[in-house]
């Protein structure tokens, strides 16, 4: 049984995170050769965000992961300022930022008729966290560098009948 | 900053202390609800999110363990004495929350709001902290219960 989703979901994802960040942020994302989970070393976490998808074909979670070095280093660019913890006042960056990205992702599907739903994302703030995603399909990780550092994209998506 | 409807959140208390009472035999016991911040909130190792998508609104909602009342609970429910936080833990922290959101889910359906499903995610790690938007109202529902503290998180916009 095969329900994973078409690489063509993963691509406006993809896209959706590099431009966000080019946009935001002014900086160059590079996206490496995506891995399934285990298959792979994975970044650390030390800030996540989380967003559900919900639509007619396809249905899992969209999760940006970043170190904190990296986290701040986006912020910092993001926001002209420098930080060096992460703390309350960045509370809605990393949100704002997978939600810009999971736009992208959702006007690229949804004009294709794939109906996904607008949802909020959830921002979860710990040392060396990791996210599992509840699903039988394989989480694919699209690891990315960014200013030479590194975070990464978790997809969790499974075909709809 | 709005204010959270308690009629959102009573199914969600309901379903949690239902989910633990036939699943892990034991009795959970809600506090006062407060906003979230206005108070210190146990640390979190593990905590597992859902998020809500309707018609009328959006959200997530989050149930958050230390270790140490987590591992108790789900030895109850596994009948394990296991020591650390394993892989298969990280599924039943998915799977209590998945229950409490199918109960929560019915009663507001029932109530004419269209829930849909969703699928959970587990977030493990040190001192984790959740974050909603600041203009989101979001309420932290503490509870007591015979292996000891947790909490839920519901945010809804």
């Amino acid at each position: 049984m095969n329900d994973a989703v078409d690489p063509a979901f993963v691509k406006p994802f993809i896209v959706g995170t590099q431009q966000t960040l080019k946009k935001q942020c002014q900086l160059e994302a590079k996206p490496g050769l995506p891995f399934t989970r285990g298959k792979a070393r994975e970044c650390d976490g030390d800030i996540a965000t989380i967003i559900a998808v919900n639509g007619k074909s396809v249905r899992g979670s969209f999760a940006i992961v970043f170190p904190s070095i990296t986290f701040l280093r986006l912020m910092n660019s993001w926001l002209g300022e420098k930080f060096d913890k992460i703390d309350k006042s960045l509370e809605d960056g990393a949100g704002e930022l997978i939600n810009i990205a999971f736009g992208h992702a959702k006007s690229e599907l949804n004009a294709l008729g794939h109906g996904l739903e607008l949802a909020r994302p959830s921002v979860v703030l710990g040392a060396q966290s990791s996210i599992k995603h509840l699903t039988d399909v394989p989480v694919l990780i699209v690891p990315f560098v960014v200013a030479s550092i590194e975070f990464q994209v978790e997809l969790a998506l499974k075909k709809v009948a | 900053m709005g204010k959270l409807d308690p009629n959102f959140i009573k199914p969600f208390v309901g379903g949690t202390i239902e989910t633990l009472k036939v699943q892990c035999q034991i009795v959970a016991t809600p506090g006062r609800p407060y906003a979230a911040g206005s108070a210190v909130t146990p640390s979190v190792d593990i905590a597992a999110i859902i998020g809500l998508t309707s018609k009328a609104f959006n959200g997530s909602i989050a149930i958050c363990f230390p270790k140490k009342t987590f591992l108790k609970l789900m030895n109850a429910m596994l009948d394990m004495q296991a020591e650390e936080i394993t892989e298969d833990f990280e599924d039943g922290a998915g799977e209590l929350l998945n229950i409490i959101f199918g109960f929560a889910k019915r009663h507001l359906n029932d109530a004419g709001h269209e829930i849909q499903k969703a699928i959970p995610t587990v977030v493990r790690g040190q001192n984790l902290k959740i974050w909603h938007k600041r203009d989101v109202p979001s309420g932290i529902i503490p509870f007591t219960s015979t292996v000891g503290d947790f909490y839920i998180e519901v945010a809804i916009e």
